[in-house]
C-alpha cells in the first residue's frame, strides 16, 4: 500500500465527505425524508445526462464536471421539490408520491443515458464517473470543496439546530409557534442536494445516498440526544469512508465508493448485533 | 361585542395572577368553515368564545371535525374561512408566545432522539429566540414543569422509553414552560389508563385555577362532566354549548350521537 500525495487527497476528500454525509443524513432521518434522500440521489441521472447533451450539443466539452454536477442538481432538486407538491394531490400521499417521482426521473434517466451512450466512448468518461464514482480521481480543488461544504453545512445546522429539531419532532406545535417549518424543509432539501451532489465523484449515484442515510441509521440505534446522534453519525461516516478509501487501495478493482457503503452497512449489522441492555423507565 | 382594551403581547408578563391575564377573551371564532379542500367542509359555521379562566371539552362523534376545528383555528388547514378568530383579542400571529397546541400523540415522532427534558425545553424556543442554546435558566424552568405533572424522576429519560401516559404529561409540561395563557390539546385521554386521566385532569385543573384557559378534544362522555365545567357538541356544526350540566342532555346528545347518554353508566 502506497501513501502517495494523491491517496492522502482521497483520505482527506472521501473522510470530509463521510463526515458530511452523516451529518445532514442524521437530519434527514430525524425529519422523516429518507426517501426523499433516495428520489434526489436517483434524480441527478437525468440532469447529469441532459446536461451532458447539452454541453455537446453546443460545442462545450460534454465531459466538463460542473455543468454535469449542475445537471444533477436541477433535477435532484426537481425531484425533491415534486414529492411534496403531488403528495398534496387528494388520495396519493406522501409514499405514492415518493414512488411516481422516483420511477419518473430515474426513468427518464435511464432513456436519456442510453442517448449519451450513442456518443464516442471518450466522452462518456465524465458521466461514468458520476455513474460509480472515481475517487481516486480527487484533486486538490475537489477536496476543498468538499471540505468547505461540509463545514458551511455544520454551520447551517447548527445555527438552527433547535428548530431543526423541533420541526422533526413535532411539526404542528413548531407551526403554532410561528417557525419557519417551510423555510427549514427549503434550506434541508438544498443541503441535502448538494451533498448528493459533491457525492456522486466520490461514491457515484446509486450508491451516495447509502453512505447518506447508513451512518445516520447506524447512530439512530444509540440512546441520546440529536447532538449525541449526529456527532455519533459523522464519525461513521467519516471512519466509513477512510476505512473504504484504505480497503480499496488494498483490494485489487475493488471501487472506493462500493468499499464505504460496505463499510458503512457493517457498522449498521454491528448496531443490531450490539445488545440493547437499555433499563426500563420506572415511575408510574 | 367587548370593547378591546388593550391588546398586549406576550412576554415580559410573569406575575401568575396579572390582572392582563383575564383583560381579553382567550379565544373568539366567529363565521369558521373549514376542510381538506374536498368538495365539502367538515366544519362550518361556527362561532363561540371562551372565557378566561375556562375549562371546555370539545366532544362529538367521530368524523364530527374535532380535530379539524382546533387545527383550522391554529391556522394548520389550508382551506379555512372564517370572519373572525382571535386569540386574546389579536391575530394569531401576535399571540403566539400565549398559545399552546398540544396536538394527537400519533402526529408525534416518538422515537425522535431527545429526553423528556430536552422536549418541554421545546416550550421555551420561542422566549429564547434563534441563535440561542437552552441553557442552564431554561432547563431549570423545564425541570420544574416536569415536577409539575410528575415526572421529575424521569426527566433524562428517553422519550421513546416512556409509556403512553408519561408522554401526553411531557407535552402538557412543554406547555407549562412555554407559560401558554391558552392550552389547546387533541385527545389529552386517549389511550391513558384511569389513574394517568386523573393525573392529567388534575394538572389542568390546576392551570385553570391559575387563570389558565383550557379548550380540549374530549371522547369520553361518561368523564366529560367529572373533568370539565364547559362543553361544546359538535357535529359539523356546533350543536351546543355551556356547561356541562346543561348540554349533557339525553336531547343534545342524540342529536349528536344518535343515541341518548346511558344514566348510570
Amino acid at each position: 500500500m502506497n501513501l502517495g500525495a494523491n491517496s492522502m487527497l482521497v483520505f482527506a476528500g472521501c473522510t470530509a465527505f463521510g463526515a458530511l454525509a452523516g451529518t445532514v443524513g442524521t437530519f434527514v432521518l430525524a425529519r422523516r425524508r429518507a426517501l426523499v434522500a433516495d428520489v434526489a440521489g436517483h434524480a441527478t441521472l437525468p440532469g447529469v445526462c441532459l446536461a451532458f447533451l447539452a454541453g455537446e450539443a453546443f460545442g462545450l466539452n460534454g465531459r466538463t464536471p460542473w455543468l454535469l454536477l449542475l445537471g444533477g442538481a436541477s433535477t435532484a432538486l426537481l425531484a425533491a421539490w415534486s414529492i411534496p407538491t403531488l403528495a398534496q394531490l387528494r388520495r396519493l400521499g406522501s409514499d405514492g408520491a415518493t414512488a411516481v417521482s422516483l420511477a419518473f426521473f430515474f426513468g427518464i434517466g435511464a432513456v436519456l443515458l442510453s442517448v449519451v451512450q450513442l456518443h464516442e466512448s471518450g466522452a462518456q468518461g465524465g458521466i461514468r464517473k458520476l455513474l460509480f464514482g472515481s475517487a481516486a480521481a480527487m484533486t486538490s480543488s475537489d477536496v476543498i470543496t468538499l471540505t468547505t461544504l461540509a463545514v458551511a453545512t455544520v454551520a447551517v445546522l447548527a445555527t438552527f439546530f433547535k428548530e431543526f429539531a423541533l420541526v422533526s419532532f413535532d411539526e404542528p406545535f413548531a407551526k403554532v409557534m410561528g417557525v419557519p417549518v417551510r423555510k427549514l424543509d427549503l434550506a434541508l432539501t438544498a443541503l441535502l442536494v448538494a451533498t448528493v451532489v459533491a457525492g456522486l465523484q466520490v461514491a457515484g449515484i446509486v450508491l451516495v445516498v447509502a453512505l447518506i442515510l447508513t451512518p445516520a441509521a447506524a447512530a439512530r440505534r444509540f440512546r441520546g440526544s440529536l447532538t449525541k446522534i449526529t456527532v455519533i453519525a459523522a464519525t461513521i461516516g467519516a471512519a466509513s469512508a477512510a476505512a473504504g478509501v484504505a480497503l480499496s487501495l488494498v483490494v485489487d478493482g475493488l471501487p472506493t465508493g462500493s468499499a464505504m457503503t460496505l463499510v458503512a452497512t457493517v457498522f449498521f449489522l454491528l448496531t443490531i448485533a450490539r445488545r440493547n441492555n437499555t433499563p426500563p423507565v420506572q415511575v408510574a | 361585542m367587548k370593547k378591546i382594551t388593550s391588546a398586549q403581547k406576550g412576554g415580559g408578563r410573569d406575575p401568575v395572577n396579572s390582572p392582563q391575564r383575564n383583560s381579553t377573551l382567550p379565544l373568539e371564532v366567529r363565521g369558521l368553515s373549514a376542510g381538506y379542500g374536498g368538495e365539502r367542509s367538515v366544519v362550518h359555521d361556527i362561532a363561540f368564545t371562551l372565557a378566561p379562566s375556562t375549562m371546555t371539552a370539545l366532544i362529538g362523534p367521530n368524523g364530527a371535525g374535532k380535530s379539524t376545528l382546533l387545527k383550522a383555528i391554529l391556522a394548520l388547514l389550508p382551506e379555512c374561512h372564517a370572519e373572525r378568530i382571535a386569540f386574546f383579542g389579536t391575530e394569531l400571529s401576535a399571540a403566539r408566545a400565549r398559545v399552546a397546541y398540544i396536538p394527537q400523540r400519533s402526529a408525534i415522532d416518538w422515537n425522535f432522539p431527545a429526553s423528556a427534558l430536552d422536549v418541554v425545553a421545546m416550550g421555551l424556543y420561542r422566549k429564547l429566540g434563534f441563535f440561542r442554546r437552552v441553557g442552564r435558566d431554561a432547563r431549570e424552568t423545564a425541570r420544574a414543569a416536569l415536577e409539575t405533572v410528575g415526572l421529575g424522576a424521569v426527566s433524562t429519560a428517553p422519550i421513546s422509553e416512556l409509556s403512553g401516559g408519561q408522554q401526553q404529561r411531557v407535552l402538557i409540561a412543554r406547555a407549562l414552560a412555554q407559560d401558554a395563557d391558552l392550552l389547546i390539546l387533541d385527545e389529552p385521554f386517549a389511550n391513558v389508563d384511569a389513574l394517568t386521566e386523573e393525573r392529567i385532569a388534575e394538572v389542568l385543573r390546576g392551570l385553570r385555577d391559575r387563570d389558565r384557559t383550557i379548550l380540549a378534544v374530549h371522547h369520553d362522555l361518561r368523564s366529560v362532566r367529572r373533568h370539565f365545567h364547559d362543553v361544546m357538541v359538535l357535529n359539523g356544526s356546533l350543536l351546543a354549548k355551556g356547561t356541562a350540566v346543561e348540554v349533557m342532555t339525553d336531547a343534545v346528545l342524540a342529536e349528536a350521537y344518535g343515541f341518548p347518554l346511558e344514566r348510570n353508566a
